[in-house]
């Protein structure tokens, strides 16, 4: 055992030896700041070479790097001092493998241009997407304005004469929304643009009569509503724009079971949407368009209740209508004696269709709903959500189009992501467009 | 003059640390350090050497002064004088146990507080004497080797004399904790033991005088210097050395001192003397010779340190005899000690029981104060620390454990019949593991041999050849029945040198 | 009456205790240095490492009804380990690690003075045969300094490990990737030094391995053309091996011509080591090679000293 003298000499040795030691390492941290800062910008200047040449390379510390996943961002200052633009370190999901991939994106401060992706250093290389894809997509958006949406360029819809066009379509916005919840009371809906008579926009995604649930696009977003393969907004978004290149609903070759085989990267049930498409077509023939739907459904929804929307309280923050017919059926006739002019009145077998959980509408036939995910119990906090949209970014903001990867959906997804998970973490960051 | 040399020091044993570290004696501690003690009674055993018992001369009710041969050495008995260091009565005569064993007559005296000097002692008038004098005079005082050895010192002059040894050593290497006694002697008394040294080499028939100290002990070595610088009229034909060698445990046992001066292995049964032609005398012994020659004065009084593991320490000169008891009851700041008494030094000495009836003896250097024997109840860590600092080179650890599971004859063949004892491995082990009880034990038993006790730092064997006085320790008791009429008085013989 | 006290009545203060004690003490400049760079991870793990080392070596040799001795000893055996691990290393990993190095290598291979194996070293080879992918747990020092997540999460993202292009002062003051206690040369310096004031250690055998090992890899780069023997002494972490691992209290002997034998041996295993090991293999491999040939070649040395003497002594 150690004497009591022992016991406080080592004790005060141990303290004092702590305190210095502590001081000599932090002074030796002070004195060797300059090198390592020397050495991080020569290493950081050969990673960053193809991303975005700089002088030097300042970390950002913000709190909103961990909000979007991403790793690290780099501001890199030129030889005037004034930033040259960002590097941004980012991990995404390749969906192929399920295994991560962590890119390098730079980005010009000044015109928002994609400076430079690659694979960064430290990257792992698990995922299977190669560099030839990443060169692929470099060759696209190098120079372009992010953010970046893939699969089809609005400016050459137009072009594309060879599209089977549907006849006796009238120009406008048209709407349709299934009267009935799915199970985890999603009530989907359609909303179509016909310019010329061709089909130019289309956007499918889903309300829920639960009002503090964020709707279906955004919550697959955030990872709280998952589907096997994509997310369900990718899959919504190649969806719709799979729509504009063929301009009929029926092309979409959806099976019986309501998949389809000929869209890469989307693996959910089609079937509501499809519904939906024809009875947007349909409407657009009989010139019922959104205005004149939303119209039809507060008449009908007046005659039922003798309310406005806004009194009985069915009218989300977005301008939907979260009503559900379920309980009412046939009430959609309207009180001057036609009807709405919507689909779900239309027969059709579904009997076979048991996989899909069911309910009653319309005197008693089955309509569908999809319920592939894990939807049940989602609460998440109310927040309005721009609908036309690719990664959380509202179309009207995309800057770019892309045709992506020859035949590979998937990986073109997981790239064009990462650079607009970059784009909202800048725009974020740094107030753009507030 | 006087020179000085290094020499190594052998390469084993354990440096200072703080418990023994003699600088921090306090110059308080120096004003009392010759400390005198006056015992009212002494227990004078006849057995304070290595030798035979000597026979009391005396009887109860005698009255007998300082100085005066109370037990003399029966005919061709390896044995010298016992004298008495108080003036008083014998009160008795009877055996005690010492606490080495040993079972000696002994001779009680009552003091009469009067300080009479029996009428021999009284300084020497010419000290000019011869050889054979200067044999008798160490002879009839009763002078042993006072280092801790017991051996006679004319045991060793006989030996030197007949290996024809070239140098003489003067051992101020006392290195054992708290012990610093022959230090003192140096400090007070260093005309003393040069001239001591001088008549010893002499007799011895060398001229070269080596001085063995410490290269730290400065003011030691000043104090030799200056003594011989004002002595130097009186050896000439005499050279003086300093041989300086490293403050260590144990750097005094012969040896040690073989190896670091000679740089020589002594095998069992060699010595100083018949392998490096050298004999070797504690200063202690050197001052009490020149003592005897000067002042006519025998072994009758001895400088003790008397200590506690804690730092206290005072030296005191008491008359040999003295019970550990009134020693301590009259030394400053030791009375009613409740501590652990330790007869002899810190690591090898005994502790006893009985103070009153335990006398400190012609060997005793020093008398230990423990608060506690520590015991820390740790196993053995293979360290090596014990056989670092072995100064035989033997494997402590693994003697301990040999020994321990009985099989003595593995232990024998590596080496623990060569253990002396000193205690360095205990005192070194971190564990404090009681190795050199052990090993030293079955050492002991090994070695022992006729009636002669184990002596940690001498070898009896050679002593037995070489004894002046023939031993004869398996003499019947017949023969050994006092003759008090065969004595001769000490000194009295001499007195007309 | 008591029983009689042997001598000696008087024992070292350089005790069983006063040696773990200066041991522990002497690791406080690598604590410091884990701490200032990773934080408070870094902290709870190295008190984790050593206050579970201490309280399994409790209980076993309690179950065992076994002397212990001195805590500070588990206490330090435990920091040992910590001080070996990634920064980034998840709370189970480096309980395994101890626990197996507690029981395992020191209780069941004869408790502690009996082992012929580090146990620390052991524990850590352990953790790194168990749970390979925690080698890459290291961490830039300085990041993540409050974050704890790690001790249940495990690694973050690797670091890259390439230390080529740090400057000596960093290298120096061990300011890159590595484990929590064997980065900073002139922290390892401080408690070498330490030891030695303290004489728990004898200068000459640190002086034997890093001066052996240091020869020959000057002999390497001369030989090879080469220059890698600073960067190699900077940061491999040998100083910790130097100081806390060859030479410890608990396994083969820490003083006199074996220890001095051991440092050559480590030494030259070290370097042929070098050639293909690196990390945590490179420190912990030799010292338990030269653990279990140091005991090996001192029973053979004793096996042949005494049938010499046998037959000595039969002759004669």
């Amino acid at each position: 055992m150690l004497s009591r003298d022992n016991v406080v000499r080592f004790t005060v040795e141990a303290i004092l030896f702590f305190v210095l030691s502590a001081l000599l390492v932090v002074a030796g941290i002070l004195a060797t700041n300059s090198s390592e800062y020397t050495r991080v910008q020569s290493e950081l200047a050969v990673d960053f070479a193809g991303v975005l040449p700089a002088d030097s390379y300042v970390p950002v510390q913000s709190a909103l790097v961990e909000g979007y996943g991403i790793t690290n961002v780099y501001e890199g200052i030129g030889e005037d001092g004034n930033s040259n633009g960002y590097v941004v370190e980012i991990e995404v999901t390749d969906h192929q493998t399920g295994n991560p991939l962590n890119l390098l994106i730079g980005i010009d401060y000044n015109t928002a241009a994609l400076t430079g992706l690659e694979r960064a250093p430290d990257d792992q290389g698990l995922s299977a997407i190669t560099d030839e894809d990443i060169s692929v997509i470099l060759a696209q958006t190098l120079g372009q304005q992010i953010p970046v949406a893939y699969g089809v360029q609005r400016q050459d819809t137009d072009d594309n004469a060879e599209q089977q066009v549907l006849t006796g379509l009238n120009d406008g916005i048209y709407y349709a929304q299934t009267l009935s919840a799915d199970r985890s009371g999603y009530i989907d809906y359609v909303e179509m643009s016909i310019e010329n008579g061709v089909i130019t926009m289309v956007q499918w995604d889903a309300f829920n009569v639960d009002m503090n649930i964020k709707n279906r696009r955004e919550s697959s977003l955030d990872g709280v509503y998952e589907v096997s393969g994509l997310n369900w907004a990718s899959q919504s978004y190649i969806l719709c724009h799979a729509l504009m290149d063929v301009q009929n609903p029926d092309l979409l070759a959806m099976k019986s079971d309501g998949t389809t085989d000929i869209i890469d990267g989307v693996t959910v049930n089609i079937r509501t949407f499809v519904e939906l498409c024809v009875e947007c077509i349909e409407n657009s023939r009989a010139e019922f368009d959104k205005d004149m739907y939303f119209a039809g459904m507060r008449e009908i929804v007046d005659n039922l209740f003798e309310g406005d929307f806004e009194s009985l309280g069915v009218m989300n923050d977005d301008g939907f209508i979260v009503f559900t017919f379920d309980g009412y059926p046939g009430v959609f006739a309207l009180p001057d004696g036609g009807q709405m002019n919507v689909r779900q009145k239309i027969t059709g077998d579904l009997a076979d269709y048991s996989d899909f959980d069911s309910t009653a509408a319309d005197g008693g036939e089955q309509m569908t709903t999809t319920d592939r995910g894990n939807e049940d119990g989602i609460r998440t906090e109310d927040s309005a959500y721009d609908a036309d949209s690719i990664d959380g970014i509202p179309m009207a903001e995309i800057n770019t189009y892309i045709d992506g990867i020859e035949g590979d959906i998937m990986s073109t997804a997981d790239i064009v992501t990462a650079i607009n998970t970059t784009y909202r973490f800048l725009k974020d960051y740094l107030n753009w467009m507030a | 003059m006087s020179v000085g040399r290094r020499s190594s020091s052998f390469y084993k044993g354990f440096n200072s640390d703080n418990a023994l570290d003699f600088s921090k004696r306090s110059s308080f501690d120096r004003d009392v350090m010759l400390e005198r003690v006056y015992p009212g009674r002494l227990i004078l055993p006849m057995l304070q050497h290595h030798g035979d018992e000597c026979i009391p001369n005396v009887k109860i009710g005698e009255t007998v002064a300082i100085g005066q041969c109370v037990g003399a050495p029966a005919p061709g008995t390896m044995a010298v004088p016992v004298h008495a260091g108080i003036s008083g009565t014998v009160t008795a005569i009877r055996p005690i146990v010492l606490p080495d064993g040993r079972t000696s007559m002994s001779v009680f005296i009552e003091g009469d507080r009067k300080r009479t000097y029996h009428p021999t002692v009284r300084p020497r008038n010419n000290v000019n004497v011869s050889a054979a004098t200067v044999m008798g005079i160490v002879r009839d005082a009763g002078i042993v080797g006072m280092g801790g050895e017991g051996i006679p010192a004319i045991v060793k002059i006989n030996r030197a004399k007949k290996f024809k040894v070239k140098e003489l050593l003067v051992n101020c290497l006392q290195s054992e904790p708290f012990a610093d006694s022959d230090y003192l002697i140096i400090d007070e008394y260093a005309d003393h033991v040069i001239m001591g040294a001088v008549a010893l080499a002499g007799s011895c028939g060398v001229k070269i005088i080596n001085i063995l100290i410490s290269k730290d002990r400065k003011k030691e070595i000043t104090a030799l210097r200056s003594a011989m610088e004002r002595s130097f009229s009186m050896y000439s034909g005499y050279a003086f050395n300093f041989i300086f060698l490293k403050t260590r445990f144990p750097q005094g046992y012969y040896r040690m001192v073989a190896r670091a001066v000679y740089g020589v292995n002594l095998e069992e049964g060699e010595c100083l003397e018949n392998r490096c032609r050298a004999v070797m005398f504690n200063c202690s012994t050197v001052y009490s010779c020149w003592n005897a020659i000067a002042e006519s004065m025998p072994l009758v009084s001895r400088t003790v340190s008397i200590s506690t593991e804690d730092g206290l320490l005072r030296n005191v000169v008491a008359p040999i005899g003295t019970p550990v008891s009134e020693l301590l009851d009259n030394v400053s700041g030791f009375k009613g000690s409740s501590r652990i008494i330790v007869w002899g030094n810190a690591l090898t000495g005994l502790q006893i029981d009985n103070p009153e009836t335990t006398p400190i003896i012609k060997t005793t250097s020093g008398i230990c104060l423990i608060t506690d024997v520590q015991d820390i109840n740790s196993p053995c860590i293979s360290c090596g620390k014990c056989s670092d600092v072995c100064p035989v080179s033997i494997e402590p650890d693994k003697l301990y454990m040999l020994i321990k599971n009985g099989r003595e004859k593995d232990a024998e063949r590596l080496g623990a019949g060569k253990c002396i004892g000193c205690g360095a491995c205990s005192y070194i082990c971190p564990s404090y593991i009681k190795l050199s009880g052990v090993v030293a034990d079955f050492a002991a038993l090994k070695r022992r041999k006729g009636s002669y006790p184990y002596s940690a730092v001498g070898d009896s064997e050679w002593i037995d050849d070489l004894a002046l006085l023939s031993a004869d320790p398996v003499s019947s008791a017949e023969s050994r029945k006092p003759v008090s009429d065969t004595i001769t008085l000490p000194f009295e013989g001499w007195e007309t040198e | 009456m008591t029983e009689r006290v042997k001598a000696p009545f008087i024992h070292t203060e350089n005790n069983d205790a006063y040696s773990a004690a200066a041991h522990l003490v002497s690791l406080v400049p690598a604590v410091a240095v884990g701490v200032v760079f990773y934080g408070l991870r870094a902290a709870v793990l190295i008190a984790f490492c050593s206050l579970l080392f201490a309280l399994s070596d409790d209980v076993c040799s309690r179950i065992r009804h076994m002397s212990r001795g001195s805590i500070l000893n588990p206490l330090f055996n435990g920091a040992v380990i910590a001080l070996l691990l990634p920064p980034d290393t998840p709370l189970y990993v480096a309980a395994t690690g101890v626990l197996f190095a507690s029981v395992i290598v020191r209780q069941l291979s004869g408790g502690r003075g009996s082992s012929f194996l580090n146990a620390a070293a052991a524990g850590r080879l352990f953790i790194r045969i168990l749970f390979p992918l925690n080698e890459a747990a290291l961490a830039i020092p300085g990041e993540n300094r409050l974050s704890l997540t790690s001790l249940l999460t495990g690694p973050r993202t690797p670091v890259p490990a390439d230390l080529s292009q740090y400057y000596f002062a960093e290298l120096f003051m061990g300011r890159f990737p590595s484990f929590i206690g064997t980065s900073c040369t002139v922290m390892l310096l401080a408690g070498l030094i330490y030891l030695l004031a303290k004489k728990v250690l004898k200068p000459y055998l640190p002086a034997c391995y890093l001066g052996m090992l240091t020869l020959l890899l000057l002999i390497k780069d001369i030989y090879m053309d080469t220059a890698q023997t600073g960067m190699f002494l900077l940061t491999s972490g040998i100083l910790f091996t130097a100081s806390y691992l060859i030479f410890d209290d608990d396994t083969v002997k820490s003083f006199g011509p074996v220890a001095v034998t051991q440092a050559f041996l480590c030494a030259g295993l070290t370097f042929l080591a070098s050639f293909k090991l690196t990390g945590i293999d490179l420190l912990v491999i030799p010292v338990l090679i030269t653990g279990i040939l140091t005991d090996v070649l001192d029973f053979a040395f004793k096996v042949i000293r005494a049938t010499a003497e046998e037959d000595s002594s039969v002759k004669s």
